[in-house]
């Protein structure tokens, strides 16, 4: 069965979202590691980062399985060497960016405040992620008044309902019942 | 260069100080004139909201020109500050006038150059359609 772009395989294993980031054919279509900010917008539109991040926020991958297997990863961590699975950490950084939980909260702030060189661009990509999950859009607020010659009419709005409009018709005639004819004096 | 995600003109607007999700209250799509009357519409909110990409590093000007039928366009400007990559800008007008009856043109121009228009209908007084009976927004099927 062929997966569309972002869409979730209803066969697929839960673990295969999480072993196909250490797949040849993913390390092959991500290319070569560019620079961070690079890096990460690259892996957002990766289509099987895109599943990864649906099937967590679907459940379809837990948060124990996202431990066991960086569990895995980090115990090929040798000191001097890059971590083999750097891209697939980054790539699951990335994914989790979106992902309103506590744990993606303590994933990403875990590993954006490491200091290892053999990680050096996962825990680029955690910050950038971490910065761009707790950066609200900036609100600029202005007002002006309309440069128009000032009026000494009250500001009323100009849209009157149906009911307003019937409220005021049967004042009118209440107040034309208690004015005086002058037709009949 | 900034890419415009949304412009919209409503006559409100409130902020969620949790999450700092927008609310539009009442988007401004048709005004009716009344005989007499000056200010067609007391306050308007353009609000626009701005995806700004990583590289781009240098201030940018936001600008709403407001043209009501029969006037000149009156420009309305506004600065988004860098260092963010979302920026939204909340314009709001007072004291909008009346004018003649025709199309009420919100235009939103990044520096200088158009990026998005909301049109509003100015009508002639007495040409509000009648309100639609609550009875028949009853979903109640009995």
């Amino acid at each position: 069965m062929s997966w569309s772009f972002g869409q979730i395989d209803p066969n697929a294993k839960s673990e295969s979202y999480l072993e196909r980031l250490l797949h040849e054919d993913f390390l092959q279509s991500v290319g070569f590691v560019l620079p961070p900010a690079a890096f990460r917008r690259a892996l957002q539109r990766h289509p099987d980062v895109i599943r990864l991040s649906t099937a967590v926020r679907l459940g379809q991958v837990s948060e124990m399985m996202i431990r066991e297997f960086t569990a895995r990863l980090s115990s090929q961590f040798q000191e001097g060497n890059l971590l083999p699975g750097d891209i697939a950490i980054s790539s699951l950084a990335v994914a989790l960016e979106s992902i309103q939980t506590d744990f993606a909260e303590e994933f990403l702030c875990n590993l954006a405040r490491l200091q290892m060189r053999e990680l050096a661009t996962p825990i680029r990509v955690a910050q950038i992620c971490w910065s761009m999950r707790v950066s609200f859009p900036k609100t600029e607020v202005r007002a002006f008044d309309f440069p128009a010659p000032r009026f000494q009419t009250s500001h009323r709005f100009s849209i009157e309902t149906n009911r307003v409009r019937q409220q005021r018709g049967m004042r009118v005639a209440e107040y034309a019942k208690t004015e005086p004819c002058h037709a009949d004096t | 260069m900034p890419t415009l995600e949304y412009f919209v003109v409503c006559r409100s607007v409130s902020t969620d100080l949790n999450t700092d999700e927008i609310t539009l209250s009442n988007v401004i799509e048709d005004v009716y004139l009344q005989d007499r009357e000056v200010i067609v519409l007391p306050r308007a909110v353009a609000v626009c909201s701005w995806n700004i990409e990583e590289g781009d590093s240098t201030d940018y000007q936001v600008l709403l020109r407001i043209t009501v039928p029969g006037q000149l366009p009156i420009p309305f400007a506004v600065n988004l500050e860098k260092g963010r990559f979302r920026h939204r800008a909340v314009i709001a007008v007072h004291g909008i006038p009346a004018g003649i009856p025709g199309i009420m043109t919100f235009e939103m121009l990044l520096n200088g150059r158009h990026e998005a228009t909301h049109r509003v209908i100015v009508h002639p007084p007495g040409a509000r359609i009648l309100d639609t009976p609550t009875s028949t927004l009853n979903t109640d099927a009995s």
